[in-house]
């Protein structure tokens, strides 16, 4: 189950955005707007607002638009949090609402105390 | 109400726990079992499954129930998103993300105020403020990637998703309105900056002829005055050469005083406020320009009737004017046959549409235009009296009625003037 990690720490932030390259790069997998993929959305960014300012990108892949890109990351629930960047990657599933889980899960500095 | 809570992996932990999980071997166990059933899932028909929580079960739809209505969204003919609360896009359907010449990768998980211009940020951010069941509307630019704005019609409302707040957005495209509206102005502002020079060009002409002819009046006069002085005065010792050089002096001057005097009448009709609307019987006033006119109806031995007259609005003496200009004409340019002129009136909408016909010389076609402009004459100078003022006062006291003059007629078979103009009553048809 673990055995992407190689291939998936290639995939940095898309150079063809111009997002400039940045420490965390978040990708939050949901499915179509159902509460908790909706909740998970503005946890994270109020969470990434707090702690990450100006170093994370969060990408948002809606599986219902193409359940193909859940095969990457192997995602099996929604919503699922992956920390693609710093390696090695991390997944966090659920709403996001336990913030010191998610600090955990992320291995924030802040949070390592 | 944290989500996840029924599934063996808790929220919140993260899932790189099968390596060193102190009872890995059995959490390895429970996951392998999972996936199972995830299997199970994907391979067989299965559309919802039923998972025990601590209370109570809960059936969760796999297939997406509301995949019809996502379809709609998707390939209407205008923009939808779908906004968090804390205004993250969700969802961005075909038609915005092309409004936006963006990617809809990008656009998802962006703040929403990203797809508009600066100058829109508080609007957007009001209208997102809807509250649910209500729908908000305004108009804002969205801002595409390469800088340039989209003029659209924003419209908000407010979903509560079991305690979750979305907040939907439609947008229509008002660039071919705003086009198209834009394009009226232009043409609508264009025709006023052409109309009023066109009334400008008309006044300042008017002003001109008005003062021309007042001014030179006087100068004129003294001419003429001095000449039948300088006649007087020199009496038989002029020789008759300088007697005829004097007379041609004299009537020279006579016929610019005439000339000038008639531009002046002109030049007076329609000056100023149009005070004196009035009810105007136009029976009284045939009979009125009959009597002014009776030295050259007797003279010719004319015929003049008319019938019944509707009432009309106007400026009373601007159509006793025409009246007499007309009839005048019909009396003058007669023919061989004794002369008979006939005015008659029929309805035309608001308008009464009269006709002053005769039997006399008629008028080529190809003139029937020409004659009614300032000192138009079809004839050698002498053969009729007049200046050729009549039918260019004529006109001008038509069209500031808000009506319109014309001529029927051949050579030698007569003419019929006809012009309109409005009704007292409209609902007046006598
Ligand atoms: N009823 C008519 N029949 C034939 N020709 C006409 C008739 N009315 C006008 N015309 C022609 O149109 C010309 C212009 O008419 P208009 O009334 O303006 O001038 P006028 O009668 O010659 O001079 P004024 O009206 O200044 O005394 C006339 O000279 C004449 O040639
Ligand atoms: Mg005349």
């Amino acid at each position: 189950m673990m055995s992407g990690h190689s291939d998936e720490s290639q995939d940095v932030p898309d150079p063809a955005t111009g997002n400039p390259a940045v420490e965390y790069y978040l990708r939050l997998y949901v499915a179509g707007q159902s509460p908790n993929c909706v909740r998970a959305v503005d946890n994270l960014t109020r969470l990434c607002e707090e702690h990450l300012p100006g170093q994370y990108r969060i990408e948002l892949i809606d599986l219902v638009e193409n359940p193909t890109l859940a095969r990457g990351d192997e995602i099996v629930a929604v919503p699922t949090l992956v920390r693609r960047l710093p390696p090695p990657p991390r997944k966090i599933i659920g709403d996001l609402s336990q913030t010191e889980n998610v600090l955990a899960g992320l291995q924030l500095p802040e949070a390592g105390g | 109400m944290a989500g996840g809570a029924s599934l063996p992996v808790p929220p919140g932990v993260p899932d790189g726990v099968s390596g060193n999980a102190p009872d890995g071997v059995l959490l390895r166990e429970q996951i392998l079992d999972l996936e199972k059933r995830l299997h199970a899932i994907r391979a067989g028909g299965i559309d919802s499954v039923v998972l025990g929580g601590p209370d109570r079960e809960s059936v969760f739809a796999l297939t997406n129930t509301s995949r019809t209505y996502r379809a709609i969204a998707e390939n209407m003919g205008e923009g939808a998103a779908t906004v968090s609360e804390r205004g993250v896009v969700l969802y961005v359907n075909l038609m915005l993300a092309a409004m936006l010449a963006g990617d809809r990768r990008h656009l998802v998980g962006a703040p929403v105020t990203d797809m508009f211009g600066a100058a829109d940020q508080s609007t957007v951010s009001g209208l997102l403020a809807v509250a649910p069941g209500a729908t908000t509307r305004a108009e804002a630019n969205l801002r595409r990637r390469d800088g340039a704005l989209v003029p659209v019609l924003l419209a908000a409302t407010c979903l509560d998703l079991e305690g979750v707040l979305v907040r939907c957005l439609i947008a229509t495209d008002l660039t071919a309105r705003k086009e198209a509206e834009d394009a009226l102005a232009r043409g609508r502002r264009e025709l006023e900056r052409r109309s009023e020079e066109l009334e400008r060009s008309n006044r300042d002409l008017e002003q001109f002829a008005y003062v021309a002819s007042h001014d030179l009046q006087e100068p004129l006069r003294m001419v003429s005055s001095y000449t039948t002085l300088l006649a007087e005065d020199l009496g038989d010792s002029l020789d008759d050469t300088a007697r005829r050089h004097l007379d041609f002096a004299h009537d020279g001057a006579a016929r610019m005083q005439q000339l000038v005097s008639d531009l002046l009448h002109y030049a007076r009709v329609s000056r100023g406020a149009d005070t004196g609307r009035q009810r105007v019987d136009c029976d009284q006033l045939v009979e009125t320009a009959t009597v002014d006119l009776h030295e050259a109806i007797a003279a010719a031995g004319a015929t003049v009737t008319h019938d019944p007259l509707p009432t009309v609005t106007g400026m009373r003496t601007e159509i006793e004017q025409l009246f007499t200009n007309l009839v005048g004409n019909a009396v003058k340019f007669r023919g061989e046959e004794p002369v008979r002129v006939h005015v008659s009136a029929a309805r035309d909408g608001p308008m009464w549409r009269f006709s002053v016909a005769d039997n006399g010389i008629g008028i080529d076609p190809a003139q029937a235009e020409t004659i009614f402009d300032v000192f138009r004459r079809l004839h050698k100078p002498g053969s009729y009296p007049g200046t050729g003022i009549g039918l260019a006062i004529c006109k001008k006291v038509v069209e500031h009625h808000g009506g319109r003059i014309w001529v029927e007629s051949q050579p030698g078979t007569g003419a019929t003037f006809r012009f309109t103009l409005p009704a007292a009553d409209n609902d007046q048809v006598d």
